[in-house]
């Protein structure tokens, strides 16, 4: 595992260059490029805020202006979402290197999530931009734990990519299952609503969610004032994510030799 | 010592989908083998106990037929899958040319696909961009290297991937049938690439279907055959074998289409249509006729054998050896009007060769019962292919007994290439004024320069790692064994051995007018004959002095008889950081006393 690891380290290069060619790639040939990486997350703001704003008139009081609420949750998830989709098909679809190049095979979904967390980071900016125009500051202090929030989804999510990747080698269903599962994740998570919505034993519930208390890090140190009081759940979180990281990679050693011959 | 150990090495895969492999996602993760509890008919060994081991700097080919396992053989090497019992190890950095361009992004550029592809093979990015100008060069690519890769065609996609892989400057380079990638200039270029690389002394493992390139480049051969080592040695040898055991399996397919058609045509349900024409009826057009059997069968052809000089029944037959096609006939009740026939017409259906004894004035008179006919032919004139054989018994105006169109194949094999239909018997001769040249000729041609142009030879030398030259110069009138360990001696002081040798007006200002014995092309062409020299030049000044200003070698080597101060070029040599070796001479060998003998014996 340590070597492994240590591997990873030696390729950083390959999977900076990587990473790279993901964003280029993307968007070459489009009109807008790189604007994309901004436009995308904005016309799915808006979509949702408009939704929960006029068609279902939102009533709780504490996420007000809720674009801004929304936000907080919405881009970090499509990050976690992203990340898991393409990890899934990562190792499938770049077979043809796999079976004739000789290197570490868990860089491929490796980055599949740091492409998404660069998407992430474009998303940014509007997010910033939103909070300049709703004239809601979030709280200086609290933006130290940003980075760590951050770093506990990495970990986390890219846990979970490995394992993913690796099984789904194996059963292809999995990427199917995954997009339904990812649904109900969604909703499962107090992105479009806020946490204390929820009745007591739905929140007893939603705890058990490992990804709600990212959402309501996040939401807690960009939207909610007032100090960071999650820290606790998200330490825990992080803690258990040095364990879903090296399952994950246990699970993507395992199946590493049968690699080749399978996909 | 090895560069590559392939000890024992099984290799089984599964032959049934991914779908059928685990039951559960638990034995997945458990099941301690992936493959062990499956039963021997789910699985198929590519590779069963197959041992090889490559010595450093050696070169050496796979051969075997589709499906042998020689490229499985060559990913385990690769570490790209590994065995599934036995051990491979690989010493030094590997690049394997397996798939050219895999992994290239067809979005991106190639600038851009490069740099990814070299750091994903293993090199820095700094290192890349270094070799970066000299990769687009040898791709060809200059003025497309901006563009991204999907608008290539595929030559320039190959040519991309051969040049980034081949600049990774592995110690061990693995090679799977990538030489088909360009025109002939890129092939000659990869050619001379891959020569290249073993004389800076890289170990490369071929897997080929060209056999020329193997017993052209190869230093030892393997010959894998279904998963198994059936040969290993000399890459002539093993060729020659692999070539005989091809030709007897396409002996065999041959001969079970020979069973095939034979059936057909005796059983008239089956029979092709042209066997159900009415009795004594001529296909409409003979030459565009395809297989079949027609006639009245008065008389029948109840065999056809091709046999070989030894009179064995055979279908593969080596050119310009004797071939003999025998039938047997029966005849129901005796006949007097009667012809034998043979046609041998070739894969494209055209009519190579057609004769019949009516033709050849053979009056015939009597046939009753049971008779058998041979057709000799003392030599096989024909060019190498497949060949169709028509026979027929029929009456002497043509109306048929038995024809028997088009229902045997032989095949006629040959090492030359040559191309057309028939070979005739044939020796070339030239005027004196037309030469070609012997080996020891070419070898001289490649390796005696000219002064002049001796400067950009060590600069060659040089590019291709061999760092320190060595020079040293003298007559060599009378070669004798004191010359040649003291030449092994120079060459073993660098990495490359010049050798200057002084013109004939340059040994009489030396030696006197009675020498050089033998003229100076003849002797340059000696040395150069010489395993450790590299090459040879001719000077016409009295000293070396010149010569040697113009190599700039980094060693000067002399025999010790000569005292220190007195080498000359010895300034040039130290000047430039080199230095000047004096090599012990062999006591008892020296040209004047060759000659003291000689004219004693006069």
């Amino acid at each position: 595992m340590i070597s492994n690891l240590r591997q990873l380290v030696r390729y950083r290069g390959l999977i900076q260059s990587l990473v790279a060619r993901e964003l280029k790639a993307r968007y070459r040939g489009s009109v807008l490029g790189f604007f994309w990486s901004f436009i995308n997350p904005l016309l799915l703001l808006l979509i949702y805020s408009f939704v929960f704003t006029y068609v279902l008139q939102n009533r709780s009081e504490g996420v007000q202006p809720y674009a801004v609420f929304l936000f907080c949750g919405l881009l970090p998830w499509t990050w976690f979402a992203a990340s898991l989709t393409e990890a899934a098909g990562a190792l499938i679809s770049g077979g043809n290197l796999i079976k004739k190049v000789l290197f570490p095979a868990e860089i491929l979904p490796l980055v599949s999530v740091l492409a998404n967390m660069v998407h992430f980071f474009l998303g940014l900016p509007i997010l910033v931009a939103f909070l300049v125009i709703y004239r809601h500051p979030p709280d200086a202090l609290d933006l130290v734990w940003f980075p760590v929030v951050v770093f506990v989804q990495l970990l986390f999510t890219a846990g979970l990519a490995l394992a993913l990747s690796a099984l789904a080698v194996h059963f292809r269903d999995i990427r199917d299952i995954l997009a339904n599962i990812l649904t109900f994740w969604f909703f499962a998570t107090p992105i479009i609503y806020p946490m204390e919505m929820a009745p007591s034993l739905g929140r007893r519930m939603l705890n058990l969610n490992p990804f709600t208390h990212l959402a309501v890090s996040y939401q807690e140190i960009l939207f909610y004032p007032g100090a960071f009081g999650h820290w606790k759940w998200l330490l825990a979180l992080g803690v258990a994510s040095v364990g879903l990281f090296l399952a994950g990679y246990w699970v993507f050693d395992r199946l590493r030799d049968s690699f080749a011959e399978e996909v | 010592m090895n560069a590559i150990d392939v000890v024992d090495v099984t290799k089984v895969y599964r032959r049934y989908s991914a779908r059928r492999q685990f039951a559960t996602l638990k034995s997945a993760l458990l099941s301690r083998s992936l493959i062990h509890d499956l039963r021997p008919e789910e699985t198929f060994a590519a590779l069963d106990g197959v041992s090889f081991s490559v010595a450093a700097g050696r070169t050496y080919g796979i051969i075997g037929r589709n499906g042998s396992g020689k490229s499985t053989a060559l990913k385990l090497v690769a570490g790209i899958t590994k065995p599934t019992s036995g051990r491979v190890h690989v010493e030094g950095r590997v690049s394997a040319l397996i798939e050219l361009g895999a992994g290239f992004h067809p979005e991106i550029s190639g600038r851009e696909n490069v740099f990814i592809n070299g750091i994903m093979l293993g090199l820095s990015k700094r290192e890349v961009a270094k070799r970066f100008d000299e990769i687009v060069e040898f791709a060809e690519l200059e003025n497309f290297i901006d563009a991204p890769v999907k608008t290539y065609s595929s030559g320039m996609y190959m040519r991309l991937g051969f040049a980034v892989a081949i600049h990774v400057d592995p110690s061990v380079l693995l090679v799977d049938e990538v030489l088909a990638v360009g025109d002939e200039g890129f092939t000659h270029k990869c050619l001379d690439k891959f020569a290249e690389f073993r004389r800076r002394g890289k170990t490369i493992l071929i897997v080929t279907h060209s056999l020329g390139l193997v017993e052209k480049f190869c230093d030892e051969a393997l010959w894998l055959d279904a998963g198994k080592v059936r040969l290993i040695g000399d890459p002539k040898r093993v060729v020659d074998t692999y070539l005989s055991d091809v030709a007897q399996s396409e002996e065999q397919v041959l001969a079970a289409d020979d069973r095939r058609a034979r059936a057909a045509a005796a059983d008239p349900l089956r029979a092709p249509a042209d066997a159900t024409m009415a009795e004594g009826d001529l296909p409409a057009n003979m030459f565009r006729a395809t297989e079949g059997r027609w006639g009245s069968r008065e008389v029948e052809i109840t065999g056809v054998e091709l046999v070989d000089a030894d009179g064995q029944p055979g279908h593969v037959f080596q050119l310009g050896s004797p071939m003999a096609i025998r039938l047997t006939v029966r005849a129901a009740q005796p006949v007097s009007d009667f012809a034998f026939g043979v046609g041998i017409f070739n894969a494209e259906g055209v009519l190579c060769y057609g004769t019949n004894t009516h033709i050849e004035d053979l009056v015939s008179d009597r046939l009753a019962g049971e008779g058998r006919i041979e057709f000799h032919m003392d030599r096989l004139d024909l060019v190498e292919g497949t060949y169709k054989l028509d026979v027929a018994v029929h009456r002497s105006n043509g109306r048929p007994y038995d024809y028997h169109r088009q229902l045997y194949t032989f095949r006629v094999k040959s090492r030359v290439k040559d191309s057309g239909v028939f070979r005739p018997r044939h020796r070339w001769t030239f005027s004196p004024t037309v030469q070609f040249m012997r080996r020891g000729a070419r070898r001289a041609a490649e390796r005696v320069l000219a002064p002049e142009v001796a400067g950009a030879l060590v600069a060659r030398l040089r590019a291709e790692g061999r760092r320190r030259i060595v020079f040293t110069n003298g007559v060599f009138d009378l070669l004798h064994p004191g010359h040649v360990r003291y030449l092994e001696a120079a060459r073993q002081q660098g990495d490359a051995l010049v050798v200057g040798v002084n013109s004939d007006r340059s040994a009489r200002a030396n030696k006197g007018d009675g020498r050089p014995l033998t003229p100076e092309t003849e002797r340059a062409e000696i040395l150069a004959a010489l395993e450790w020299v590299d090459a040879v030049v001719v000077f016409d000044e009295d000293t070396p002095a010149e010569i040697v200003r113009r190599l700039q070698p980094d060693v000067l080597v002399k025999g010790a008889d000569w005292p220190e101060d007195q080498i000359v070029g010895r300034d040039t040599v130290e000047a430039r950081g080199g230095e000047v070796v004096r090599i012990p001479v062999e006591p008892g060998h020296s040209t004047s006393a060759l000659l003291e003998k000689v004219r004693a014996l006069s």
